[in-house]
């Protein structure tokens, strides 16, 4: 979330993966308390349900609940609840799972398939049950009413739950048998997301849910102050043997809110005392080269290929016209935003939203091979031209009033504004004007009415398969359509669409791949979105934990191996 | 003297009713839809509608200031139906981003401000008094040129600027001090009052320079009067002097800038509890502000202005019970 | 009475230039509000820009910062921004510009909002007297910061509707309105005071009884003897806005980004504290001087009317 970055994602890279071994060791010792240091106020999310935040997901993920399956370090999917990764006997149309034995929640009672079932249903009350994944509302096989929303309503109002109870079936309290729409051959990705968390309807508390989960892994809530402090204690009733994943050494793990990042940074580096045991959500720009180039200190620091691809958004029902799009490719400094970035730890320029960590869907953007890194105002100025008979009225706002641009507010934030600004005025003559919004509400505000013409957004791949990034990015229900293209660009929507509806259907994964790349090089013809990185993330853990590494498929740590002195 | 208390007390009230009605009308007068802010991302027009309701957001702003000071004495009830919560007197409000009452949020961040304050307000007295002391005993001197342009420098730097400064150079470059992070000083009270120390530190510079200078300046004054001049002739030493005759009189305007700097950081030092990582009620003011949570804002306005208003009564009353001649006027 | 102030004003004047200090701080104030206010002239002679990457000065095989001691060259005589090779002294020239403006326009208002009802106060007493310092007690009440921070958002956005252009006018606005909005009632305080004590002298009194209206009186007869006090409040209310001013900008309550201001500047440079201590010390040695000379300046000139006092 720091890094503006919303989903989890999956990395096979095996470079990133090196870091991680190397940074791993031998088996941990149990007991100590493990601190996560943050400036954010809160966890955004901690109800299994709401929570989709790659960094919140790899956090809760490995401390309180348990979903049907996981990843392990190497980005496969591995059984965690359920006894196998699914089946299906129809090429992903009806999934089977199985529960184990001897899993229980903090209270003692048993873990049940009508739990797994409750928790997934949550996911259809969308008043209550918000910023979660869609997968489950648009992939279970119910009837879309005539709003062209699910008619299922979720357990709450209990709107349509004979539909539910159709599509998902529990044979017993083990087994389970679920039904898509259409056939997904990899859509067990989706069940590693928490979802799949198990949620008994007597403990469901509604909106309120979020701040006492009740907990099926190996810690669980004692106390939980926002804006101060979490703090995680051992639950007793979770059995180890039911678990083959979670070494859960540490015996309690306490989050820090709302601290200063460079405090965050100082504590960790100095790691004296009770630092010696933290960790935090990434290292300030300014003291990247401090840690690398420090012998001692970079060998507890992590350099790794994260899981997002960084771009900024273009609201195309406010900035109906692809000639100043196109300007604003052209003319944007994307030298400085990399400078800006981290320099040589700010990883790759982006050529679109598909990173090359898909390997069967990325494929390199064409079209711009006249790119200049640091802004051209020859090409930005020719489209520039064009768009003042092509569309003056856009050309008259972007010039005069100028367009918003959207950004979490944070001291290297600004100075990313000021290089749109800069950049764009000398390049396009495009006025830009900067909309500083509070970190924590960033999406809230983007995703709903206040949008601006240009949001700053990252994105990574919920699974390994970009069927979670093109329709995401670019579809109205795709849950993080900030360019809107559907209206502000409805001729050049309408082929993507067609490529979307192809690519969801189409069960040949390479021919599923080239549609993906088909719709990400369209949606970067259009210029729905400007691509500027593809971004690298850096890590640093005090002198006292052991077996750190960076968990490519959430992006964060895996607190699973994770043990402290 | 009796009426004269009344007659203060009666004012305070006054005073009380025009902060609290202001900052009601103020945050109801904002452009923005306090409803819109109940229900985070996917608010949908029904359950912003719902929440107006909940909260009484629909009724007209003089019906809902009236609901908040009857909440405040005899509690509220939020909603109808089966959908209702309690808010026990004395109520200030319901935080829906927190989801807990005002009361309790403010109660929970109030002990931290009060160390912060408490520990800040002792250190920036002694050294207001002792630098004013030593500056007016010494005047012209270069105690006196060295102590005033200590407190200058001091109060020249904005507080954010100062107390980052002392971090990365105490805590960091030269380690001195512990890295800032707040404990409860009953869990350990030696670590406690190593990480306080910054905190009050930064708040004493930005404070005592005005102290010294009145303190100076005050003393200074009444050396001039007749009977200190009286007291010297005597040949008593200067000392003495100022212990016994000077201080008193001098003191008077400090002990009342005192009570009201006191109580307005009992509302929260926003800059040094954000810098600091101190859980205050200035960090939760801080972030109410960033998420527009309007209840946890007007509390905190309004506690704050209480606080100061109360140590004003308070100084005022009793200066008369000192000193007569106050109840005359 | 024209007579009459100009041999006090000789007067005051004669003892500020035997005063050292005044006469460095009166040195240093003017100094710096000549930079500001020629700071496009100066950058133009310069050849430097506020907003221009000067990404030749960064050390690429770093974390974007810059190349030797803070990228101090003959070309950047205060280093370069690290990141992004903004060069620190053109940026804190334009930044000093608008803090400055910020600060004069706002202790303008200040001033004059409480000089006016000041004299009312003083003037009328009784039942209007109360009335405002009552409102004064209630002003004071308010904790002022988190006012400020708490409205900057719905009234810059009010600012908008009422036709000030959005981004920096509307903010830059908000600041200087609040500051005022906030800032009169001590001078209000000072002033009536003052307006209590002349108007029992006999110029006014025969005024009054030659027939003279309240406000021609208030105007022309007591307010040219209030220029002491304002002076010295004046001169005194100008580097505590400055600092406001810089604190608000650490808040996020400031311009918006590129445009550079002193808080921003100071707040950002903190975090590179040790890696590039120039881009720390040339902002924050600015603003302490500033703030420093405006402080002693306004000392002197207490000292300079108000021989009595006891500096």
């Amino acid at each position: 979330m720091r890094k503006t970055a919303m989903k989890v994602g999956v990395v096979l890279a095996s470079t990133a993966l090196l870091a991680g071994c190397a940074a791993g060791g031998g088996a941990g010792e149990a007991g100590g308390t493990l601190y996560v240091l943050t400036n954010a106020e809160q966890i955004l999310h901690l109800d299994p349900q709401r929570n989709y935040t790659g960094a919140d997901m790899a956090f809760a993920g490995a401390t309180i609940h348990r979903a049907l399956v996981t990843y392990d370090e190497k980005g496969n999917i591995i059984p965690d609840l359920a006894t196998d990764t699914g089946r299906t006997s129809d090429a992903g149309k009806t999934w089977e799972f199985t529960l184990r034995d001897g899993i229980t929640y903090e209270d003692g009672s048993a873990i049940v398939c009508d739990d797994v079932k409750y928790g997934m249903s949550r996911s259809f009350a969308t008043d209550v049950i918000t910023d979660g994944p869609a997968f489950m509302v648009s992939y279970l096989d119910i009837p879309v009413g005539e709003d062209g929303a699910s008619a299922y309503k979720g357990p709450y109002t209990g709107e349509g739950q004979e539909l539910y109870d159709d599509a998902f079936k529990c044979t017993d309290d083990k087994n389970m048998v679920i039904r898509l729409n259409k056939p997904v051959i990899d859509f067990n990705g989706a069940f590693t997301l928490l979802i799949s968390s198990p949620v008994p309807a007597s403990a469901d508390t509604g909106e309120s849910y979020d701040d006492r989960p009740l907990a099926s892994g190996p810690y669980k809530i004692e106390t939980y102050e926002k804006g101060r402090e979490l703090v995680l204690v051992r639950n007793e009733n979770w059995d180890p043997a039911s678990d083959p994943i979670r070494k859960a050494y540490p015996d309690q793990i306490v989050m820090e809110f709302a601290l200063d990042p460079k405090v965050i940074d100082e504590r960790i580096i100095a790691s004296s005392g009770p630092d010696a045991n933290a960790i935090s959500y990434g290292i300030q720009l300014e003291n990247l080269g401090r840690v690398f180039d420090d012998p001692e200190l970079s060998k507890r620091a992590i350099d790794a290929y994260d899981p997002y691809s960084r771009y900024t958004a273009v609201n195309t029902k406010t900035v109906p016209c692809v000639e100043v799009r196109k300007a604003l490719y052209y003319g944007l400094d994307r030298d400085a935003l990399l400078t800006l970035a981290g320099g040589k730890f700010a990883g790759d320029l982006g050529d679109g939203v598909i990173k090359p960590n898909l390997p069967l869907d990325y494929k390199k953007v064409t079209g711009y091979d006249d790119l200049v890194v640091t802004g051209s105002k020859e090409l930005a100025t020719a489209w520039m031209d064009k768009a003042k008979t092509a569309c003056p009225e856009v050309y008259a706002k972007a010039t005069t009033t100028g367009l918003t641009f959207d950004y979490a507010v944070s001291d290297a934030a600004d100075k990313v504004a000021g290089v749109w600004v800069s950049s764009l005025e000398a390049n396009a003559g495009i006025k830009i004007v900067p909309n500083p919004i509070e970190p924590g509400q960033y999406y809230g505000i983007v995703l709903g009415d206040s949008q601006g013409d240009l949001s700053t957004a990252g994105w990574g791949p919920d699974w390994l398969n970009a069927s979670t990034v093109v329709p995401a990015l670019f579809t109205p229900d795709g849950g993080f359509d900030l360019s809107h293209a559907a209206e502000g660009d409805a001729e050049a929507y309408a082929e993507f669409a067609d490529i979307v509806a192809n690519g969801k259907a189409e069960v040949n994964r390479e021919a599923q791949g080239a549609l993906w790349a088909a719709g990400n090089q369209l949606a970067m013809d259009r210029v729905w979105v400007v691509p500027t990185r593809f971004g690298r993330s850096q890590y640093i853990h005090g002198t006292g934990v052991q077996g750190a590494y960076f968990w490519d498929a959430y992006g964060w740590y895996n607190l699973s191996t994770l043990s402290v002195k | 003297m009796l009426r004269f208390i009344t007659r203060r007390l009666s004012t305070m009230v006054g005073l009380l009713f025009g902060v609290s009605i202001i900052t009601f009308l103020l945050f109801s007068a904002l452009p923005s839809d306090p409803a819109a802010l109940t229900c985070g991302k996917n608010c949908t027009p029904e359950v912003i509608e719902q929440n107006r309701i909940r909260l009484g957001y629909d009724k007209p702003v003089l019906e809902q200031y009236g609901v908040f000071v009857s909440g405040i004495f005899t509690g509220r009830t939020y909603g109808s139906g089966t959908a209702t919560f309690d808010c026990d007197a004395p109520c200030l409000g319901y935080s829906f981003n927190k989801g807990e009452e005002v009361t309790v949020l403010i109660g929970r961040a109030l002990p931290a401000t009060a160390q912060l304050a408490a520990g800040a307000f002792v250190l920036w007295i002694v050294m207001g008094l002792g630098i004013g002391i030593i500056s007016a005993l010494k005047r012209g001197k270069w105690q006196d040129r060295l102590g005033i342009g200590f407190a200058l420098v001091g109060t020249s730097l904005p507080a954010f600027f100062t107390g980052l400064l002392l971090i990365f150079t105490f805590v960091f470059w030269i380690p001195i001090f512990p890295a800032p992070r707040y404990v409860e000083f009953d869990r350990d009270p030696l670590f406690w009052f190593l990480n306080m120390l910054l905190p009050w530190i930064t708040l004493a510079l930005l404070y005592s320079a005005v102290y010294a200078r009145l303190t100076r300046d005050g003393i200074l004054e009444t050396m001039n009067e007749d009977y200190v001049r009286t007291a010297k002739a005597k040949g008593l030493s200067p000392g003495v002097v100022v212990r016994k005759h000077v201080l008193r009189s001098a003191l008077t305007p400090i002990v009342t800038i005192a009570g009201i700097d006191l109580a307005g950081l009992l509302g929260g030092a926003i800059v040094t509890e954000a810098i600091f990582s101190i859980p205050g009620l200035g960090r939760l003011t801080f972030s109410a502000i960033s998420q527009s949570d309007l209840p946890v804002i007007a509390g905190t306005v309004i506690l704050t202005s209480a606080f100061i208003i109360l140590a004003n009564t308070v100084v005022d009353i009793i200066y008369a019970v000192l000193d007569p001649r106050v109840s005359i006027q | 009475m024209a007579s009459g102030n100009l041999s006090q004003g000789a007067l005051a004047w004669s003892r500020f230039k035997r005063d050292r200090v005044g006469k460095a701080s009166l040195t240093i104030a003017l100094v710096i509000v000549l930079l500001a206010a020629f700071s496009p002239i100066i950058l133009g002679i310069l050849n430097l820009d506020a907003y221009t990457f000067y990404k030749d000065t960064l050390d690429p095989n770093t974390a974007g910062l810059p190349k030797g001691i803070g990228g101090i060259s003959l070309t950047h005589p205060f280093g370069v921004e690290p990141g992004t090779g903004r060069d620190i002294l053109a940026r804190l020239l334009t930044g000093m510009q608008l803090s400055l403006l910020i600060a004069i326009v706002a202790t303008t208002i200040t001033m004059a909002i409480g000089v006016v009802i000041g004299l009312i106060a003083g003037y009328f007493r009784g039942i209007v007297d109360k009335f405002i310092s009552t409102g004064i007690d209630l002003m004071l009440a308010f904790p002022v910061l988190l006012l400020i921070l708490s409205l900057s958002n719905p009234l810059t956005q009010r600012l908008v509707s009422l036709g000030i252009p959005e981004g920096n006018p509307a903010r830059v606005t908000y600041i200087i309105l609040v500051l005022s909005f906030f800032g009169w009632t001590v001078i209000a305080r000072v002033i009536r005071g003052q307006v209590i004590s002349i108007r029992e002298k006999e110029f006014v009194e025969a005024s009054i009884s030659m027939g003279a209206g309240p406000f021609r009186i208030m105007f022309r007869q007591i307010l040219p003897n209030l220029w002491a006090p304002i002076t010295i409040y004046g001169s005194l209310t100008l580097p505590s806005y400055v600092a406001t001013e810089a604190t608000l900008a650490f808040l996020g309550v400031g311009v918006l980004p590129p445009t550079p201001t002193w808080g921003a500047m100071l707040a950002d440079s903190v975090s590179f504290f040790r890696v590039v201590p120039s881009y720390l010390f040339f902002p924050g040695l600015t603003l302490f001087a500033v703030v420093l000379a405006f402080n002693l300046l306004g000392d002197s000139i207490r000292d300079a009317l108000d021989p009595k006092s006891i500096r």
